[in-house]
């Protein structure tokens, strides 16, 4: 024990007595570890980290299955049949996400709103700060208004006060009794991927949308449910089957072909991101492997410089394995204060890394330095230890006498750097690989931004606007005047070009669809034997609000209205696909949710709904367009409540924000504006998971670069120093310069290029793993493959250069007087 | 030992080059300067070396032996005087230019041999020729050629550390013949060998002089200084004695 401690204390005095060397250890050891604590955090508190509910592995996702449609919404009906009928959850429970104006309570604000069932918070185990759940039947239709507000917002209103309970919130105009306050440790986003906190929790039953009570509508209504102890996800599986297998005998007219899916809630939560988390959990890997072999070849080249020390070690008595322990011992030490610093810079850097990125990734909050991360970095502190600290361990134990004594003699000297050379080639390789991903993820990233959405972004703002509460009550007529007034407001404004309000779906954003049947064919027997399209809803000024392009036909007028015959717009995919070689113009479909005959005027281009790169993955393309103007009173009375508006304008969008709150403000001071976004920001932050992909693997790429590009600058600087002699005698024998240089840099190309080589198949072999995340660009993409073989010689050589240089400048006289 | 006469400028028209001289030098001194002490390494040269002779240098550790070889070829340059080389100035070419006439005009063979360790014997023997850019063929047909000339034809694929002293530096020989050059500078190349290695090797210059070769060696060792024609002794960064054959 004293002789560790013995070596310990010479360890540290000897990384005291080269401070530079310790350094530059450390802080590679430290970049490899860190990066990789980082992005385990992560890792470990996305996707290992359990939900933060009790007994969580119980907790599953249930969706409405139809053909083509795996996870597709359930209307109110079934899921009360579902809770009724089920054998395997313990409860049920529906949500669906909404936003309601808050007025009476200082200046009127959107709110983020859930719509749950009573059982919501009980599956999930989340109990109330203060007050109570939702009781059994407090969420039916007709029940006494209620509702759960968040801590943040009981904060923010009501100063945490416990006389909260029983006050009256005014939410879209209508009076809701707070029963209880909803703990801020309870995420969303631990229950709906990507969801954002709410702030208010409504039972579902004062939705007031008459199309609740609908079993064949589609509202995106999801649910949770808790397994009954002792059920596996298959038995429910099962037993869902049976229950909506029943329910469509006797509701074959909506129920026919309706399944249920069930996915473990943690899949559900974090399934989107799984996949690139994994990749750049590899990624950090090749990090940490490139950064400790960078370490070993230093250990290597300083061992070689310390030989004599070792052999008066050894000469004096020492055996292998203590001078074998010394250098172990001084290692462990490198290692742990890599370790060290590691862990330091991912404590610090990783929340503040994710911020810098803008990523939306799901519980993020759940990210952080545990019990499990500390673990982790011991053990690839541990790893990376004896990972670099082998190969010269084993140096210094195996010395080659004979080779040594004739180096005297100036022998051999090439079997030493091999291993040097073969690890700068591994480190090549490894940053190749690294690169040709970020490199992908570039050409995919541009492919992407190529793509024509079949709109004209630039220059559109889009905002969403809530009437004053007291228009809710009052006549369709009304609500249909106050959107003539605002379109009105807003088209007078300076620099707009057109407007239109939206409503049902929008492009890169909500999503609506319905089901339809043509003129002629007899009413299919349910709704998933219709003809399915995405269905969205807007006024004359949308196709040059949004620019899209008039193909055949006309686009709507003002003269569309609810007394004239009811006309629809379809776009180019829908005629394809369901009037080909035809000309759907003057064709009339039967549409399932108005039971309308409604006839087709015209074809305008296709737009982007799913994202500029899934579009064409979606089953779901066909879009067809009904008139605001003709909107049915149901629907038009719920639009009071919140409803899009797109303006094109000359102007920035920026500039419009302030000239839109305040003409708005004019109409009402009661109306609530929110979500400014412009359609630029729309698509870029559709890409954001992409670019936080993109950003995370080129860093990576690029410190894998710097650390491959310090290796072989250090192997060749360090060759060049043993090789001052042999220089010395090539310039005596007549070698110019030039000569020298080309020798050096020569020398690093053949590591570079073998680098290459290895890496290529290392790439080809790999890339396959991130296909996933490609789009349009094959893994084996030629154009990205050459270009980074040529970015990592170009690199290599201008790493050579400097060590080649020293070498070209080498006096021969000193050299050869240097024996 | 005493030097016994004092050398002398030589007169003038003896000095100048005709024909048969090959390196001329002119009064050459050499003085270093490190750490504000100045070494007078060399303090006027006067040599001639005719084509064709076989000189060696000798003289007590530290007279400049080795400083008065480097400068003969062109690995250093004189602090003052002129070096004449066929009948051409040094003193104002550039450091491509020297080594280039290094490369093309002087062979050296050193006393721990100096291979390259990485090369094999015949890429040994065949670099100079490499920095000259000769055609591939004509290289092998040289390097052929020198290696039979000092009997090492049969090891060309050995690396140096497979072979004995004696051997490398007959490697080491055949690398400085190789590129014909007009003079082979020999700093005591057999100090690193045994007795019989050396004398091994001395028999080969001398054979190599007997068919023309110009060489001027630097040696200690009395029994083979008698193998050259000509022996200058240095004391002191001057030539005290010139003795011959
Ligand atoms: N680069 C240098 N810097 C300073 N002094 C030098 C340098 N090279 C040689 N000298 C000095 O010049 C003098 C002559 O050295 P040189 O190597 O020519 O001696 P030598 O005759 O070859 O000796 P030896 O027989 O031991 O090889 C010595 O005093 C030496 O210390
Ligand atoms: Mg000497």
């Amino acid at each position: 024990m004293s002789t560790l401690f013995q070596d310990v204390r010479y360890g540290l005095r000897m990384l005291a007595k080269n401070p530079s060397f310790t350094v530059v250890v450390v802080v590679t050891l430290a970049l490899g570890i860190g990066v990789n604590t980082a992005m385990f955090s992560v890792v470990n508190g996305v996707l290992f980290d359990p939900l933060p509910f009790p007994e969580a592995d119980h907790l599953v996702a249930v969706h409405g299955s139809k053909p083509n449609f795996l996870r597709g919404s359930i209307s109110y009906p079934n899921f009360l049949d579902w809770q009724k009928d089920n054998h395997c959850f313990s409860a049920m429970a529906l949500y669906r996400g909404t936003g309601m104006s808050l007025t009476g309570l200082g200046e009127p604000e959107r709110l983020r709103a859930e719509y749950i069932t009573s059982d919501f918070f009980t599956i999930l185990g989340v109990k109330p700060v203060i007050g109570r759940n939702l009781a059994q039947g407090e969420d039916g239709i007709g029940a006494a208004p209620t509702v759960l507000i968040s801590e943040g917002l009981w904060q923010r209103k009501f100063g945490a006060s416990r006389d909260v309970l029983g006050k009256t919130l005014s939410l879209d105009g209508r009076g809701l009794s707070v029963i209880g306050v909803v703990p801020a440790s309870f995420h969303l986003d631990s229950v709906i991927a990507g969801a954002m906190d709410r702030d208010v929790y409504v039972p579902i039953g004062q939705w007031g949308n008459n199309a609740l009570t609908v079993r064949g509508a589609g509202l995106g209504l999801h649910a949770i449910a808790r397994l009954k102890p002792g059920v596996t996800i298959d038995q429910a599986r099962s037993d869902m089957s049976v229950v909506t297998q029943s329910l469509a005998q006797v509701y074959p007219d909506n129920d026919r072909g309706l399944g249920a899916t069930i996915d473990p809630l943690k899949e559900s939560v974090t399934g989107r991101v799984r996949s690139i988390l994994l990749v750049m959990l590899g990624a950090v890997g090749f990090v940490l492997l490139i950064a400790c072999v960078n370490v070993a070849n230093l250990l290597l080249a300083r061992s070689a410089g310390r030989s004599q020390e070792f052999a008066i070690r050894a000469a004096m008595g020492a055996g292998n394995w203590r001078v074998m322990r010394q250098v172990l011992v001084e290692t462990a030490l490198m290692a742990f204060l890599g370790g060290a610093l590691g862990l330091v810079m991912a404590a610090w850097g990783t929340h503040s890394a994710l911020a810098a990125l803008h990523v939306d990734l799901p519980r993020a909050w759940a990210v952080g330095v545990d019990a499990k991360v500390l673990l982790f970095t011991l053990g690839i502190s541990i790893f990376a230890a004896i990972l670099f600290g082998l190969a010269p361990a084993l140096k210094i134990t195996r010395p080659d006498l004979v080779e040594t004594l004739k180096e005297g003699g100036r022998g051999g000297s090439g079997t030493r750097h091999r291993i040097q050379s073969a690890f700068v080639v591994v480190e090549m390789a490894m940053a190749f690989v690294l690169l040709i991903g970020a490199g992908l993820m570039l050409r995919t990233m541009a492919r992407i931004l190529n793509v024509n959405p079949g709109f004209e972004p630039h220059n559109v703002t889009t905002f969403s606007y809530a009437f004053p509460p007291a228009l809710a009550g009052s006549s369709a007529e009304t609500v249909r005047a106050a959107c003539r007034q605002l379109n009105q407001k807003l088209a007078s404004l300076p620099g707009t070009e057109a407007v239109s309000l939206s409503w049902a779906a929008f492009p890169l954003g909500n999503e609506d669809d319905e089901n339809f049947w043509m003129e002629g064919q007899p009413k299919p027997p349910s709704a998933y034997e219709m003809n399915w399209t995405l269905t969205y809803v807007v006024e004359p000024g949308y196709l040059k609000a949004m620019g899209i392009s008039l193909k055949h036909g006309r686009f709507f007028t003002e003269q569309d209205n609810p007394h004239s015959p009811p006309v629809v717009v379809v776009d180019e995919m829908f005629a394809r696909k369901f009037f080909p070689d035809q000309d759907p113009i003057g064709k009339r479909i039967h549409l399932n949710n108005t039971d309308q005959l409604a006839e087709i005027v015209g074809v305008v281009g296709h737009v982007s709904q799913w994202g500029l790169d899934s579009d064409e993955a979606n089953p779901l393309r066909a879009q067809l367009y009904h008139a605001f103007g003709q909107l049915d009173d149901a629907p038009m009375k719920l639009s009071a409540s919140g409803i899009g508006v797109v303006i094109r304008s000359s102007v920035a969008p920026a500039a419009l924000i302030g000239s839109i709150r305040k003409a708005t403000g004019e109409l009402s001071s009661d109306r609530v504006v929110w979500g400014f976004e412009s359609m630029d920001e729309i698509i870029s932050d559709s890409l954001a998971s992409r670019r936080f992909s993109l950003m995370l693997l080129g860093a990576f790429a690029a410190t894998a670069l710097l650390l491959a590009t310090l290796g072989i600058y250090g192997v060749l600087s360090y060759l060049v120093g043993q090789r001052t002699h042999e220089i010395a005698v090539r310039m005596a024998l007549g070698a110019q310069k030039r000569d020298v240089l080309r020798l050096i840099v020569g020398e690093g190309m053949v590591l570079a290029l073998a680098g290459v080589g290895f890496g290529l198949v290392g790439g080809l072999a790999l890339t396959r793993f991130v296909s996933t995340l490609l789009y349009n660009v094959q893994p084996t993409d030629p154009l990205t493959f050459i270009t980074v073989s040529i970015l990592l010689a170009v690199v290599a050589v201008a790493a050579c250069f400097i060590p080649a240089r020293r070498a070209a400048k080498v006096d021969p006289l000193a050299g050869l007087r240097y024996q | 030992m005493e030097p016994t006469t004092q050398s002398k400028p030589p007169a003038p028209g003896n000095g100048g080059t005709n024909g048969h001289t090959l390196i001329h030098l002119d009064g050459v001194t050499k003085v270093f300067f490190t750490d504000e002490v100045e070494t007078h390494a060399l303090s006027g040269i006067y040599l001639d070396i005719r084509r064709g002779e076989y000189l060696s240098i000798s003289g007590p550790s530290g007279c400049g032996k080795s400083t008065l070889l480097s400068i003969l070829g062109l690995l250093d340059s004189p602090t003052d005087g002129k070096y004449t080389l066929n009948e051409s100035p040094l003193e104002a070419l550039s450091i491509s230019d020297r080594t280039r006439i290094r490369n093309r005009e002087i062979g050296f063979i050193f006393q721990a041999f100096n291979l390259i360790g990485d090369l094999t014997v015949y890429e040994n023997v065949e670099l100079p020729l490499t920095y000259r850019g000769m055609p591939g063929s004509e290289r092998r047909q040289r390097v052929q050629e020198a290696l039979e000339r000092v009997g090492m034809s049969h090891r060309v694929k050995h690396y140096p550390a497979q072979l004995s002293g004696g051997q490398q530096q007959r490697v080491a020989v055949a690398r400085a013949l190789v590129g014909k050059p007009s003079i082979m500078l020999a700093d005591e190349p057999t100090g690193n060998l045994d007795s019989k290695n050396g004398e091994a090797v001395m028999e080969l210059l001398r054979d190599l002089h007997r068919e023309g070769a110009t060489i001027c060696m630097v040696t200690h060792d009395p029994r083979y200084a008698d193998f050259a024609e000509r022996t200058v002794h240095l004391f002191d960064g001057r030539i005290v004695e010139e003795t011959r054959a």
